[in-house]
């Protein structure tokens, strides 16, 4: 795979989490209005922002917030064109300063999926401009960071795992199962009556986490077939826990990923 | 190598960096207080302490006559729907409220904070004026108190116990 194929791939799921995210961020907008679970009447009274200017007001009102979202969807459906343009560093630029923006005014809510999305956007920005202006390593430097931060995302969830008595005593999968937030009826009736069960499925998420390291020094081709099933393993925790959003942004890492498995084995003259 | 693509190359080995310290306890806190619009990502999925409990918010209110009402829910958000693999706005507001109790946790076990500081805290602020705006009082209600419920199981046998009780406000 060559870096232009990498940064067309990578931005078209870039593009799709974009719309997915603006759109259901959009169809919380109630949360951000002055009467909401997160008015900025009081979010603007934490500790870094005690001083409140009036700009902070305009800035961070829903009107802005819905704005702002807005812009991510546009940018994200101009990335949907099928080849590489000079308007994908400012769609996928802005893509990334609207992950701030909503970091720094939502406070709470997001997850994984959002600082993934930021992760892919700054890639894919970096990425379009190597291309744009025809500097091959600049394009590698965005290739670079997508994969790097995959990498830390999966050791570092199986490590964090790890050091953890309820991971480690398969306990995790049960309960997670169980709630309503982020669990399934059929999940849990199986992992309650098959405790044996749960407990191997709680080491096999920590020990595939913490293995992920290994695509990039693996053959391509089984390369392909582990990626193909960490993919399978968010399509689960789709489906199961409803953590819908983490697809999309993952899959795009995949790219990067493949390309600097390609670049370290020949650097290892393994290929 | 351009100047560009060395300065940017530069910029993204610091951010892995940091992004791997970040996951170590001592640094946490240093990487937390600076980086305002998270741009270190947090990588422990449900790590070290699964998400293992729902959580719900209820109110009720002390009347005049010093009698209290019954505890009444406070509908932050629907159940998870069907083809939540595909479409799933509702989570936000789960997340948020997991977010605020997370928040009051923290600030009770690692800030220090005590009973009386935390009603000036961010988490408590937004889930009274939640409440506030969400759950009409009694007719003759003169101050309100809210809880937070923790839930596990899917059926409706399951256990509820209190995670938090706030103070009386008044309305």
């Amino acid at each position: 795979m060559d870096i232009a194929t990498c940064q067309l791939i990578t931005k078209f799921l870039l593009a799709v989490w974009s719309l997915v995210s603006a759109a259901e961020w959009a169809a919380n907008l109630a949360l951000f209005r002055p009467d909401g679970l997160l008015s900025w009447d009081v979010l603007k009274l934490r500790r870094r922002l005690s001083r409140p200017e009036g700009t902070h007001t305009v800035l961070y009102s829903h009107r802005a917030f819905l704005a702002v979202i807005s812009g991510r969807a546009l940018a994200g459906a101009a990335l949907l064109a099928p080849s590489a343009n000079a308007w994908d560093f400012a769609c996928a630029g802005f893509i990334f300063a609207s992950c701030l923006y909503v970091s720094r005014r939502s406070v709470f809510g997001s997850d994984g999926s959002d600082q993934m999305g930021m992760v892919i956007s700054l890639g894919v920005a970096i990425m379009s401009a190597g291309i744009a202006f025809g500097d091959r390593n600049l394009a590698f430097v965005g290739v670079f960071a997508i994969a790097g931060q995959a990498t830390l995302a999966y050791f570092v969830a199986g490590a964090a795992k790890l050091v953890s008595p309820t991971w480690r005593g398969g306990h995790a999968m049960a309960r997670v199962m169980s709630t309503r937030t982020f669990g399934h009826p059929l999940a849990a009736r199986i992992a309650a009556g098959k405790p044996r069960l749960s407990h191997v499925l709680c080491w096999f998420v920590i020990v595939t986490e913490m293995l992920f390291p290994l695509v990039f020094i693996v053959p391509p081709t089984v390369a392909i077939v582990a990626l193909a099933c960490y993919a399978i393993f968010h399509f689960a925790n789709a489906y199961f826990m409803g953590l819908n959003a983490f697809v999309w942004p993952f899959l795009a890492t995949y790219p990067s990923v493949m390309l600097m498995n390609a670049t370290v084995r020949s650097v290892l003259g393994w290929q | 190598m351009s100047l560009a693509a060395t300065l940017l190359c530069g910029f993204v080995v610091m951010w892995l960096m940091v992004t791997a310290f970040s996951h170590i306890p001592p640094f946490q806190f240093w990487v937390s207080r600076f980086d305002q619009f998270h741009l270190i990502p947090r990588w422990n999925f449900f790590a070290p302490n699964p998400g293992d409990k729902d959580y719900h918010l209820v109110v009720r209110h002390r009347c005049l006559d010093g009698r209290l009402t019954e505890w009444q829910n406070v509908p932050l958000y629907v159940p998870r729907p069907k083809l939540a693999c595909l479409w799933h706005p509702q989570k936000r507001a789960a997340k948020v409220l997991n977010d605020a109790v997370q928040s009051i946790r923290f600030l009770y076990r690692h800030e220090g904070v005590s009973d009386s500081g935390l009603p000036f805290s961010l988490p408590y602020l937004l889930l009274l004026r939640t409440v506030c705006r969400l759950a009409p009082p009694a007719d003759d209600a003169t101050e309100l108190q809210f809880a937070i419920i923790e839930s596990t199981g899917h059926d409706e046998t399951r256990a509820l116990t209190c995670a938090f009780l706030s103070s009386y406000h008044r309305r």
